[in-house]
């Protein structure tokens, strides 16, 4: 970033293959149209251009421009005034093809991770999804690292909750604690 | 001893990592509560870590799109939004300062004696235009507040609105009278203060790097345009009368905030 913000234009392609990916496919998953999540990536490495001279080199990208890509969605669900419409749609799912071998319960998480709020699901997708730190993903989200892990907590409660609906209590009984969430 | 041990675990939960305390695991195997809660979020980690990480699809279009929209970003109007947000702001400032001292020079008020009631209520007006100014160009990763822009433009209409009679009070008389009748005296200062509002909206919508603005941030610019606007006024014309101050200072800001919101809401609303 620090050779982009110097003025090598070469720097940009690079940021974009580290980062579109992961931010496209983020994206893909809060909204509806996949044009539109295609659009907000667009508009967010450009808004990257525009601000490179914003960037604290001292600081680190990946957060920062999750930050700009969040501020877009935010924006984007205001004026369009999608977000409720999107939480009342329960069957609301993006569409993905899915691996043989994954599990039912694999599948039940992809289809409650849309029940949680929208701060939850925020929290838990930039953790899980784009593995960020939670000091990360409280700078995107624009709390505390606290506040973010009490977010988390409380996903994690009512993924459990939503889990337990679909998910054989045998398969839960059975899972060794490896990990923690 | 127990019930604490499970207070730690469950703690380790909220914390995000369950501790790898020899005493907690431990307690883990004598714990039937603690191994569920252990068990469920075991599950649940493993189906979060096994989310795809990778779009669907080649990124190879979207790729050349971001290039080719970076590549567009030539040009002076380019050059200036790329600008860090301090010298875009210290631009802003550069702005409302020669439009000022344009409005004082084009004026047609003689009384410097008041220069303390102006400044006075000068201050009010560029400090207000200054937070509303810091607001529009916040840095894209701050995150935007919904309460926050629409409570600004309410506290940039009370001054806006309130400024001009208490310094009309403040101020001195008119030591020449003018010739003019009251429309086209208030006509003038309208015309007047929209030129300097428009301009320095126009100044403004450069420096933006936004490519569309929400109702609230079009209403937010024109405030903070309407309230330069407004102290260019002040400096031009001195007037003790309540309608020409209603109808020939304060409306400049009322129209053009009420216009430019009522368009961006309507382009909003249409897509």
């Amino acid at each position: 970033m620090r050779a982009y913000v110097e003025g090598n234009a070469q720097a940009l392609e690079e940021i974009f293959e580290r980062y579109a990916p992961l931010l496209l496919h983020v994206m893909e998953r809060r909204l509806p149209a996949r044009e539109d999540a295609r659009d907000l990536v667009q508009q967010t490495f450009l808004q990257l251009h525009r601000a490179r001279a914003d960037f604290d080199p001292s600081q680190r990208l990946r957060p920062w421009l999750f930050s700009i890509a969040f501020n877009l969605l935010r924006e984007y669900f205001r004026g369009k005034q999608r977000l409720m419409e999107i939480e009342l749609q329960d069957g609301h799912l993006p569409v993905r093809p899915h691996g043989a071998t994954r599990s039912d319960a694999m599948l039940d998480i992809e289809r409650v991770l849309p029940r949680l709020t929208p701060e939850q699901r925020d929290v838990v997708e930039l953790h899980w999804l784009a593995e960020m730190t939670f000091p990360e993903v409280a700078e995107v989200v624009g709390t505390t690292v606290g506040n973010t892990r009490v977010r988390a907590h409380r996903a994690y409660v009512r993924l459990r909750e939503l889990l337990a609906d679909a998910t054989p209590a045998r398969e839960l009984r059975n899972a060794p604690p490896t990990r923690a969430v | 001893m127990t019930e604490s041990k499970c207070d730690q675990v469950r703690a380790s939960f909220q914390g995000g990592e369950l501790s790898s305390d020899p005493e907690l695991q431990s307690h883990l195997e004598v714990c039937e509560r603690c191994r569920e809660l252990a068990a469920s979020d075991a599950l649940l980690g493993r189906c979060l870590g096994a989310l795809p990480k990778q779009p669907a699809y080649d990124m190879a279009e979207l790729r050349q799109a971001v290039l080719r929209a970076a590549a567009h970003e030539r040009g002076p109007r380019a050059w200036l939004r790329s600008r860090s947000r301090n010298a875009r702001l210290a631009l802003a400032v550069c702005a409302a300062l020669g439009l000022s001292v344009l409005a004082l020079r084009g004026g047609t008020r003689v009384e410097l004696a008041s220069i303390s009631a102006l400044a006075l209520g000068g201050a009010a007006y560029l400090v207000a235009a200054w937070v509303g100014v810091r607001e529009l160009m916040a840095a894209p990763n701050q995150p935007p507040s919904p309460r926050r822009g629409p409570r600004l433009v309410l506290a940039l209409s009370f001054v806006a609105v309130l400024t001009p009679p208490v310094l009309g009070l403040m101020a001195p008389e008119h030591q020449l009278e003018p010739s003019a009748g009251f429309w086209p005296r208030t006509l003038a200062c309208f015309s007047f203060g929209s030129v300097l509002t428009g301009a320095f909206l126009a100044w403004l919508w450069i420096l933006d790097r936004r490519d569309q603005r929400t109702p609230t941030t079009a209403a937010l610019a024109a405030a903070c345009a309407g309230l330069i606007g407004s102290f260019g006024l002040q400096l031009h014309c001195a007037s003790h009368d309540g309608l020409h101050v209603a109808l020939g200072h304060v409306g400049v800001f009322v129209a053009w905030v009420s216009v430019y919101a009522a368009v961006a809401r309507l382009r909003a609303a249409l897509g």
